[in-house]
């Protein structure tokens, strides 16, 4: 069949292009030349090894662990009893605060880290990581809120009637029943946020400062002075990290639904 | 039970790192992004073992530094600066230094008199010279490059690139041309005759550039062979494996001295002064050298340079701005007559570039 | 009484966070709004927008930035659509499997992910020879810093969220649809046109709305692959806002983008109602 063959030729091209550049950077990552020869003339391991010789890196990685895994707690912690809130009732003006959740999509993420350093100036001592972490919560609603409603819209609300029911108050049936009921979704949002927090650049450009950078950031500044295959193989470290983390969630959770 | 796990081992993580605080006293240093791991060893951990302190950098390039410099405000936590010429010029303009203080420097007699007081109103001092001189692939380019002129050979057509007007050295280029044109000894501010060469220029270009990693780039794809470029990156262009041929044109190179400044917001003047004064010490500047980090300004520390007939030193001195007769040809261009044309030789530069 | 206690429910739930988005999300853009809208000369002032739009940079920024994003759009498309019908169709073994090498790009970083098209596009690089070899240039070609590069750099960045629409807009078709289709004496390709387009415009339009938008707002990619010539709305933000430090331009640009992309994605809503 022609039409068949024509099919899974755009599969290739799919995954070729999709994937092709990361061979590339892992090929390159061992390479032993000073530059960004491809194919490299020789094999060698001094790009990993340099990694761990740039403090700028360490620091950056710790900072962007740090304020992924906070600014994913505390946008799920505000946005599980949003979502809870639109899913179970009805009320006026449910439009525009499903809105204002996901505006962070829609707003450039450049145009939302300019208009937040403008207006932190404005009110002086928020310090970086505390601007920098209210930056990223901001941006992680549209996960926290729409991917937990997600698991939430799929449970039954009797259940958690009959717990009412059965003499448990609204709040402890919402922890004792619902909140167990959505632990796939949280932990696809969790992910979710986190990936998202760790790979920002564009907010996170306007908001680094003293000391405090995340590692996109800093792999883009290192990048302003060296050509040399370190941001290669730190690339492969981070790659390989990516493909355990999602094999992992698509196992655990099936996170192609939640994207 | 995974994913409570996973919860768990987070938020332990997150609430450790947020009681994570920091006590001891703190000097907050804008710098370059660049060689910090180096500079971390010669520099830096000597500077905190001496005198107890953490410093902390905030690393980015002039630009980047200089608007987040501006727009914090009154609100910036950074003590030192260090900044290009340029920048220094704009950042004391914009009221964003306090003068430093000469008496509190104990090795400020030992820097050449340009290095004293580069900017004027002793603003800071150049612990290191840029120069910004040409280079070119002598393997390909067959007539040698001699003078700032040679921007516009046919030979090269298509392979030049020179940085934007909006960059440190955008002006120089520009007024090194016009000198190269004329014939003229001293720079001429207005620079008509290289305006009028511009269109012609543009037409050699393969493309201009803004990062100094964007030029290293060119000469790495081999999308260029000529080209002006800043002496702190030639690491970056000679590791591109290229027969690269630096030379000062005739007309000589351009001087930029790098300046460390204290801000008008520190609280911390002793510290600033005392950080400031390591940094153009003896002993800092000779190890700054021979790691060829930056070229010194220290007057004690050239001489030993020059002198020196073997080793890591003269190695050193070979590849720097370095020795009496580089020195002697550097010309130090005025910032504020560059300041006063900027805004509309940047409109003017577009309209040629963009046609 | 039960409807008091309810809407004292929802605002206990809603308002913590819907407190957190207008102080430091609603507020803070409409502060850059009002920043667009004066300068310290002039105080209020339209200035700034008619500047941006008389000003030859701009207007050439602003009209690559949606021609870019238009042909990344479409080159998403083209790209996505069969495959997505052959991962839809595929058996769920499979389909995981696929799913999972669509997002892996999703979750690196856009800076490593950049990286590799530096190596790519060079005039040695494995794009020129490979065009050399089949005779579609004779000689290698500056692909670095250009608009093309952008391209190329962009669409392989934002080909996942047509993919991941796409599919399981597909994945929505009954099989029996299509079977009931080939029935009617359609051939694959006319059931294709006929059939599974129609069913699943929803998903392209989904698809076209994220790629566009991101296409149009991305900064890393353009400001690593265009260099400073080939400049877009994001880089010539940053290059105002910072470079330049100009505020009020630079609130301009910002002010721009939104409304682009706000304009962009309301006109694609209508269309997918």
């Amino acid at each position: 069949m022609k039409a068949t063959r024509w099919l899974l030729f755009s599969i290739f091209i799919l995954y070729f292009f999709l994937l092709g550049p990361f061979v590339i950077i892992f090929v390159a990552s061992f390479g032993a030349d000073a530059t960004m020869a491809f194919p490299p003339s020789g094999f060698s391991l001094e790009w990993f090894a340099r990694i761990f010789e740039q403090e700028q890196f360490i620091n950056s990685f710790w900072t962007s662990l740090r304020l992924g895994l906070i600014s994913t707690g505390v946008s799920l912690i505000f946005g599980i009893p949003v979502a809870y809130g639109l899913v179970r009732f009805q009320f006026r003006g449910e439009d525009a605060i499903e809105t204002i959740f996901s505006a962070p999509i829609l707003v450039p993420g450049l145009v939302v880290g300019f208009a937040m350093l403008n207006f932190f100036v404005l009110f002086g001592r928020i310090n970086v990581f505390q601007g920098l972490l209210i930056g990223h919560t901001a941006i992680l609603f549209p996960y926290s809120v729409r991917v937990t409603s997600v698991s939430l819209r799929n449970l039954d609300p009797n259940i958690e009637e009959a717990a009412v029911s059965l003499g448990a108050n609204r709040l402890r049936a919402f922890v004792l029943v619902v909140l167990p009921n959505m632990r796939a979704g949280i932990a696809a949002a969790f992910i979710l946020g986190f990936i998202t927090s760790f790979n920002n650049v564009p907010v996170s450009l306007f908001l680094s400062g003293p000391g405090i950078t995340t590692l996109p950031v800093s792999m883009l500044s290192y990048m302003e002075y060296y050509f040399d295959p370190t941001i290669a193989a730190l690339s492969t470290i981070l790659v390989v990290f990516s493909i355990i983390l999602v094999q992992l969630a698509e196992r655990l959770l099936g996170l192609s639904r939640f994207v | 039970m995974k994913i409570r796990n996973l919860f768990l081992f987070a938020l332990a993580f997150a609430l450790t790192s947020v009681a994570f605080a920091q006590d001891t006293d703190t000097l907050i240093v804008s710098t370059f992004g660049f060689n910090l791991d180096v500079i971390e060893e010669n520099v830096t951990q000597p500077f905190e073992a001496e005198f107890g302190v953490d410093v902390i950098y905030d690393t980015g390039n002039n630009s980047d530094r200089f608007a987040r410099l501006q727009s914090m405000g009154d609100e910036s936590e950074v003590d030192v600066v260090h900044f290009a010429g340029a920048y220094t010029f704009r950042a004391k303009e914009a009221g964003l230094l306090a003068p430093l203080d000469p008496e509190m420097l104990e090795n400020y007699d030992d820097l050449y008199e340009w290095a004293q007081d580069p900017i004027g109103d002793n603003s800071g001092v150049a612990y290191a010279v840029n120069s910004y001189l040409m280079i070119y692939r002598s393997d390909i380019v067959e007539t040698p490059i001699t003078s700032w002129a040679d921007l516009l050979s046919e030979e090269s057509a298509g392979f030049v690139t020179i940085p934007e007007m909006s960059t440190t050295f955008g002006p120089a280029t520009l007024i090194m041309l016009d000198m190269a044109l004329t014939g003229s000894e001293e720079p001429d501010y207005d620079a008509e005759a290289a305006w009028e060469a511009l269109p012609a220029l543009a037409d050699n270009l393969v493309t201009t550039y803004i990062r100094s990693s964007e030029a290293v780039t060119l000469f790495q794809q081999e999308e260029a062979h000529v080209g002006p470029y800043a002496s702190f990156a030639i690491g970056n262009l000679l590791g591109t494996g290229f027969e690269l041929e630096s030379v000062v044109p005739v007309e000589g190179a351009v001087g930029d001295p790098i300046v460390v400044s204290m801000t008008a917001t520190t609280e911390k003047t002793e510290l600033a002064h005392a950080y400031i004064d390591w940094l153009i010490s003896y002993e800092v500047q000779m190890a700054e050298a021979i790691d060829l980090i930056d070229s010194p300004t220290n007057s004690v520390v050239q001489a030993d340079l020059e002198a020196a007939e073997e080793g890591e030193m003269m190695e050193a001195c070979a590849l720097l701005t370095c020795g009496s007769d580089l020195l002697d040809s550097l010309i130090f261009l005025d910032n504020a007559e560059i300041e006063d044309r900027l805004d509309d030789w940047l409109d003017r530069w577009n309209e040629i570039m963009l046609g | 009484m039960r409807r008091l206690n309810q809407t004292r429910t929802i605002s206990l739930l809603i308002s913590p966070a819907v407190v957190f988005m207008v102080v430091f999300f609603v507020v803070p853009l409409c502060y850059l709004l009002t920043q667009s809208l004066r300068t310290e000369e002039l105080g209020f002032t339209l200035q700034g927008y008619t500047d941006f739009f008389a000003s030859r940079t701009s207007r050439i920024v602003y009209w690559r930035t949606l021609r870019i994003g238009l042909l990344i759009t479409l080159i998403c498309a083209v790209i996505a659509y069969p495959a997505s019908f052959v991962i839809a169709r595929a058996p769920a073994r499979y389909r995981s499997l696929a799913m999972s090498l669509v997002i892996l790009p999703l979750m690196t970083n856009a800076v490593a992910r950049t990286y590799a098209w530096l190596i790519i596009l060079g005039r040695q690089g494995i794009l020129n020879e490979t065009m050399q070899w089949l005779r579609i240039i004779e000689r290698p070609v500056r692909l670095i810093f250009t608009e093309q590069a952008i391209v190329l750099g962009l669409s392989q960045l934002f080909l996942p969220l047509m993919v991941l629409p796409l599919v399981s807009a597909m994945e929505n078709i009954p099989d029996d649809v299509i079977e009931a289709a080939r029935s009617l004496g359609a051939n694959q390709l006319t059931a294709f046109f006929r059939v599974i387009i129609p069913l699943s415009v929803d998903g392209l339009v989904l698809g076209a709305t994220l790629v566009f938008t991101g296409a149009v707002t991305a900064y890393v990619t353009p400001a690593i692959l265009g260099g400073s010539r080939t400049l877009l709305l994001s880089t010539l933000l940053y290059q105002r806002a910072v470079t330049l430090a100009d505020i009020n331009r630079g609130a301009v640009v910002a002010v721009v983008m939104i409304f682009t992309t706000l304009a962009v994605n309301l006109i694609l809503r209508l269309l997918r109602r």
